[in-house]
């Protein structure tokens, strides 16, 4: 498998989308910091208390919802670069190569989960630097919300990228990304109005709320984060990979390449 | 051993209730170039994708015999464009070598020359001519040093230079680099200039397969040969 992520990382080392994504991460998030810093306040009407920022912290929190910008171009990139492969059809070096499609598979499972935890902790690590307030921000609390970020993005990288290897048309794939990560929201309500039928059903709805990506988002972005929680939602995060990429794993398999 | 490098016996495939292959046996001798003619909608590149595996879900049997010396039994330029056409030819060669675990350079360079394309040519694929991709493509299959080359319809779309570049590139590729070659198309004058064996492929099934001396002794020629089979001879004479 080590020859396959060589093949993908350069493969992906030589996408321009890649550098785009990331100096739109850098520009966004020093952007937004420095706007803070100089007291520049922003506010668009159209988006509400979405740009109403009053410190470092919302910026930083803006970070780990990644429904309201960095998942968008996590899913953007991600499903760009998995559904060329099927828009180029150069799946066929790789298998004929006599590489397996779990080998295959995996390989692109774990680098969406490294591209996604790396776009997110680029950002945290750019406002960091940028905010003039590291002593202040850099408290164990603070590592322990981009740890746990980092956990829920990788996540996050890997449901991408088991929609990107399944949906073989570049074009419904890149909007099946997309709206999974705008329109994350939308379940969660469901489920949570779902919940109000019983208290069983509330307890499952909240179980499923609460061990979802978005859930963990949310509950990361609003509370401080103790070590216990990030155990929690490492493993969480963990399984949701696991089972994401098993899930994919076993479609793809079937897959005519 | 045997004289086959690559059997298919009894191969059957069907997409639902279409059957695209009913009953497909074809024997590839060492050091051959076996042509595979037969109409658009035949199966050819079905075959070609059993062969090489990308497709399952199929009956029947495919036997590769290889020797160690090779790292790969088989490589194939089927699909189109099946390059990143964002990246230069250097670029692809070098993604398919890390892929192969090949570290030389040294390998890469030598398989763009024998296709005579520049290593220095920075331009995207994106940009290149027909004649350059294909080449490019063979070039791609070549850097596993494969034993077995399976090309689909190669010269489908060149101009009458690219085609004969392309012969003689197949021939080289054959007569002093030693590999097998199974190669279909539609120019059926360009194949009888370098084929050894020939299989017909009609409505799913292999219905003759010509050996050397059986291409040589047919005095018609393969147009005539193939017309026989496909519509039962000249509709006009």
């Amino acid at each position: 498998m080590n020859n396959i992520i060589k093949n993908d990382l350069y493969r992906f080392s030589k996408s321009i989308l890649l550098y785009v994504i990331l100096s739109l991460t850098i520009v966004i998030s020093f952007s937004l910091t420095m706007m803070i810093r100089q007291d520049i306040r922003l506010g668009i009407s159209v988006f509400g208390n979405l740009t109403a920022f009053r410190g470092i912290d919302d910026i930083i929190r803006i970070g780990i919802l990644y429904q309201r910008g960095l998942g968008f171009f996590i899913a953007i990139l991600l499903s760009v670069l998995i559904g060329q492969e099927y828009q180029w059809k150069t799946w066929q070096h790789k298998w004929i190569a006599n590489k397996s499609r779990a080998g295959i598979y995996l390989s692109k499972a774990v680098l969406s989960s490294a591209i996604s935890a790396a776009v997110f902790l680029i950002f945290q690590i750019v406002v960091l630097l940028s905010s003039s307030q590291i002593g202040s921000i850099l408290t164990a609390g603070y590592a322990a919300m981009v740890i746990s970020g980092a956990f829920v993005y990788a996540a996050l990288g890997a449901v991408v990228c088991l929609l990107s290897m399944l949906i073989k048309n570049n074009i419904a794939s890149i909007i099946a990304c997309i709206c999974y990560v705008m329109l994350s929201e939308t379940p969660a309500s469901v489920i949570g109005n779902i919940g109000n039928l019983s208290e069983t059903a509330s307890k499952v709805a909240g179980w499923c709320i609460r061990h979802s990506i978005y859930g963990m988002t949310t509950i990361i972005s609003s509370a401080p984060v103790s070590p216990s929680l990030v155990v929690t939602i490492a493993i969480n995060a963990l399984i949701i990979i696991l089972l994401s990429t098993v899930i994919g794993l076993m479609l793809f398999r079937k897959y005519e390449l | 051993m045997s004289q086959y490098i690559l059997e298919a016996e009894h191969i059957q495939k069907k997409y639902g209730r279409q059957t695209v292959l009913r009953d497909v046996s074809i024997h590839v001798k060492h050091g051959g170039i076996y042509g595979l003619i037969g109409k658009n909608g035949s199966g050819k590149t079905t075959l070609f994708r059993i062969l090489t595996g990308l497709i399952q879900g199929y009956s029947g049997v495919v036997t590769v015999s290889h020797t160690d010396s090779h790292e790969s039994s088989i490589s194939a330029v089927i699909d189109s464009p099946s390059l990143f056409l964002n990246m230069s030819a250097f670029e692809n060669m070098k993604a398919q070598s890390f892929l192969l675990g090949i570290r030389d350079n040294g390998r890469i360079r030598q398989a763009l020359e024998t296709v005579r394309l520049s290593e220095s040519n920075k331009k995207p694929v994106r940009c290149y001519s027909l004649g350059m991709t294909q080449r490019l493509k063979l070039a791609m299959a070549l850097a596993g040093n494969p034993e077995i080359l399976i090309l689909d319809e190669p010269a489908n779309g060149l101009d009458p230079e690219g085609i004969v570049e392309l012969r003689e590139l197949l021939i080289y590729l054959n007569r002093t680099m030693g590999k097998t070659i199974l190669v279909s198309s539609h120019i059926l004058s360009e194949l009888e200039q370098i084929v050894t064996c020939l299989g017909i492929l009609h409505d799913g099934e292999i219905v003759r397969e010509l050996s050397d001396s059986d291409i040589l002794q047919n005095g018609t020629g393969l147009e005539k040969l193939y017309m026989e089979y496909a519509r039962g001879g000249n509709r006009y004479e």
